[in-house]
């Protein structure tokens, strides 16, 4: 993947969709990285971390080209959770770019997405504002 | 490292969970976000940039304040929960953060039961690494 430096960034440009397969494993995963051994993360059939929608978002940026210069960080972030994440669930995420302004001499992107389900219920909404490396 | 552990919901107060990222976590996460930026993942890249150790994925530290307001509000956050972040401090591999939370001082009587709350993260010296806001209607 291209990675898209900031001025080939354009505000309207659209995300994804991206599919994403949340499987037990990707759960119990997901609850070992972050250091969080909730009982309800790891049952058979376990509720995903909330914050597992974080790597939605990301994922959704490092697909088309966005965020990967390595140096760039995240400077904020905005969830609102809709529904239960499950085990089993196959979810699309898709996103737009809302946003890109230079704040003391940084290179700022702002975009939202949303997360909906297989039958188009939405899961998570979510709002990002990033600092590229270049 | 501190564990999370299940509670009755409400809490009286907000959890202070303390959490330490190693690199192996850094590692685990980053291979899940599919996040290559090798500032989470080579020291010496992270010296350049100015770090005296790989930064830990700030989503981390996010989650680990999600493990409070869950604790906090209980399992229906996932459904009507609200969190929002900004990242004001990098955490270092190997550094501890803990959470804290009070309620906003903007508080709306009007929205009923849905509860605001200010949140935050701080390093072991008390600084904050991260701050925002949740909300969430508390378990009955």
């Amino acid at each position: 993947m291209e990675e898209l430096t900031f001025d080939q960034v354009q505000v309207g440009q659209t995300l994804g969709p991206v599919a994403h397969e949340v499987t037990r494993d990707f759960v119990r995963r997901f609850a070992e990285a972050t250091g969080d051994r909730h009982p309800e993360y790891l049952t058979e059939a376990p509720v995903a971390h909330p914050l597992l929608a974080t790597l939605f978002s990301t994922r959704l940026m490092g697909r088309v080209g966005i965020d990967r210069p390595s140096g760039g960080i995240h400077a904020a972030q905005a969830y609102a959770f809709l529904a239960p994440l499950r085990a089993g669930q196959t979810v699309t995420t898709t996103g737009r770019v809302t946003a890109k302004f230079i704040r003391r001499d940084r290179k700022y992107v702002e975009f939202e997405a949303l997360t909906v389900d297989a039958a188009g219920q939405p899961i998570v909404r979510c709002t990002v504002t990033s600092i590229l490396g270049r | 490292m501190a564990q999370s552990a299940p509670h009755p919901a409400p809490l009286a107060e907000f959890p202070r969970l303390t959490r330490r990222f190693t690199q192996e976590h850094v590692n685990a996460y980053g291979a899940l976000n599919e996040d290559r930026n090798l500032i989470h993942y080579d020291a010496e890249f992270a010296r350049q940039a100015g770090f005296s150790a790989p930064l830990v994925h700030g989503a981390m530290v996010a989650a680990l304040l999600g493990d409070a307001c869950r604790d906090y509000f209980g399992a229906g956050w996932a459904a009507g929960g609200t969190l929002s972040v900004k990242f004001i401090r990098p955490v270092l591999v190997g550094q501890a953060v803990t959470t804290g939370g009070r309620p906003h001082p903007e508080a709306d009587a009007a929205a009923g039961r849905f509860l605001r709350l200010e949140v935050w993260c701080r390093n072991e010296a008390g600084e904050d690494v991260l701050v925002g806001e949740a909300g969430g209607v508390p378990a009955a």
